[in-house]
């Protein structure tokens, strides 16, 4: 079942899985590599042979910085890279986690984060499930 | 890769303007300053310029601005803008242009005014969609992200960061025309205010105005010029991505194949190179750029920067004019290598001077660790 109407172009499609609750990427059919950010073409062999498929969500911190902010200002803010199990990089916050508790090669999983009006976000939390 | 560009061309003037605050001058006045400069040395008239290469991050068609600013007429066009590296694909493409007949005199220029106008660094308007969601500050995030990644892999140190901004300082302290010329040690810059953990105030390079410009011919022309040439000798470029999240590692950049590249076609080696001038946006560039263009082992590159071997008196001269760090950074730093890197070759660099400097290479980084362009250059003994 696709709910989402076929005109519509990679970018559109992501959002709208992610709309529906579902991380999905796109992941080739040709040499399985998986594909971010989504587009049209495979980046590993050219293929056009993109087919969405959910993802596990599960990943680790690959770097991290901190925008050292004043309270008023919004304070701390941390950026991570994830590595997800699939292969693909993303950047990324850890929305719930203190910037400090943040480690490079920490494991965590995603979830999706639909703040006001905005398009919704991968962001990540702990995964406490994993060593 | 061929040689067939080796000593072709060389730069024959040099000339800078409005480093540091330009108050009431607009980017393309200083450029224009800093163009006539060259031109003066050259002993060329701007009426020469038949060779336009130019990329800022101020103006939409920067070569069409700058020529109409100048009232010259030329006949090959480079615009190319892949960040602050671009001037050196400059030098390599305005190398190819002359050799080819395509111009006889090629002008590479870039001028800004970021710190008189914002005050601040201006990214560009378009910036990643995946990446801005999340908060990002422009370009600090990448080079944070690198540092970081670079500190967990291979324990790299916030002293051994320092270090290189502590040469960077000890340059600029004997250059006249460097901005920032204090004394500064590793304590100074590890007590200076965290910015984007875990980099610091003097972690990143100043925000200045400045204009720089640099004016090529063929090597049979060049030497009949006032100014002893800086020979081209070898040049090349890399890129595998523009979103600093899309960088297939982050502790190893572009630098490897645009050195590499530019190696062979210099027909030389790193221990063959007298001085460096490596774009220094942030510490961690200079430590990436060494290991990555074969000065030290990859992840050695914290330890390679300590006891001062890149500071005057050390055993390997980098950014002898105080560099993005202390000298100038007008938001695009990579024409400033070449206009030291020909000043160190015809000996003209005073207190700071590298003794016998034959051949110096230059380094350009753009955008977020995207692109990487590499120059060797070097007097007549080496061709």
């Amino acid at each position: 079942m696709n709910a989402v109407p076929s005109q519509a172009g990679p970018d559109a499609q992501f959002r709208a899985y992610l709309e529906a609750g579902e991380f999905r990427l796109q992941q080739c059919g040709d040499c399985n590599a998986w594909v971010f950010f989504p587009r049209l073409l495979c980046p590993t062999c050219a293929s056009r042979a993109l087919v969405w498929r959910k993802v596990t969500g599960r990943g680790r911190v690959y770097s991290r910085a901190v925008l050292k902010r004043k309270p008023e200002r919004g304070g701390d803010h941390a950026i991570v890279l994830v590595t997800l199990e699939e292969g693909v990089r993303l950047m990324s916050r850890l929305p719930t986690t203190a910037p400090e508790a943040i480690a490079i090669g920490m494991p965590v999983i995603a979830r999706i984060e639909h703040a006001g009006d905005d398009p919704p976000t991968v962001v990540f939390m702990p995964d406490e499930d994993r060593p | 890769m061929s040689r067939a560009l080796r000593g072709k061309a060389a730069i024959v003037g040099v000339g800078t303007a409005g480093c540091g605050e330009a108050p009431g001058f607009s980017a393309m006045d200083i450029q224009a300053q800093a163009a006539m400069a060259a031109l003066d040395e050259a002993g060329l008239a701007l009426g020469d310029v038949d060779g336009l290469f130019c990329a800022n991050l101020s103006h939409t068609f920067p070569v069409l601005s700058t020529l109409e600013y100048l009232g010259i007429r030329p006949r090959w066009f480079d615009g190319t803008n892949v960040g602050g590296s671009s001037f050196i694909g400059h030098a390599i493409s305005a190398t190819l242009a002359l050799d080819a007949g395509l111009c006889d005199v090629a002008l590479i220029c870039y001028g800004a005014t970021v710190r008189s106008d914002a005050g601040r660094m201006v990214p560009a308007p378009e910036q990643p969609p995946y990446e801005v969601p999340h908060g990002p500050r422009y370009p600090m995030i990448a080079y944070a992200l690198a540092a970081a990644r670079h500190m967990a892999e291979y324990g790299t140190t916030p002293e051994q960061l320092a270090e290189v901004a502590v040469a960077a300082r000890a340059w600029a302290r004997l250059n006249p025309e460097a901005f920032e010329r204090d004394p500064l040690g590793v304590a100074d810059v590890l007590a200076s205010r965290m910015v984007m953990e875990p980099l610091r105030l003097r972690d990143c390079c100043l925000l200045t105005d400045g204009a720089g410009a640099v004016v090529m011919t063929r090597a049979d022309r060049a030497r009949d010029l006032p100014k002893p040439p800086a020979y081209f000798l070898g040049g090349g470029t890399a890129s595998y991505n523009r979103q600093v999240s899309q960088m297939p590692d982050l502790t190893v950049t572009a630098a490897t194949d645009s050195g590499a590249r530019a190696f062979s076609a210099a027909g030389l080696d790193p221990a063959d190179m007298d001085v460096l001038q490596l774009y220094d946006a942030f510490t961690i560039n200079v430590i990436l750029f060494l290991e990555d263009l074969g000065f030290c082992p990859k992840g050695e590159g914290g330890r390679f920067v300590e006891n001062g071997r890149l500071a005057p008196g050390g055993s390997l001269p980098v950014n002898t004019n105080g560099g993005g760090l202390s000298c100038v950074h007008p938001g695009m730093y990579g024409v400033f290598t070449m206009i030291e890197a020909a000043r160190q070759l015809r000996g003209e660099a005073g207190e700071r001077q590298v003794p016998s400097a034959s051949t110096v290479l230059c380094h350009g980084n753009g955008g977020t660790l995207s692109h990487q362009a590499t120059a060797i250059f070097g007097t007549a003994e080496t061709l």
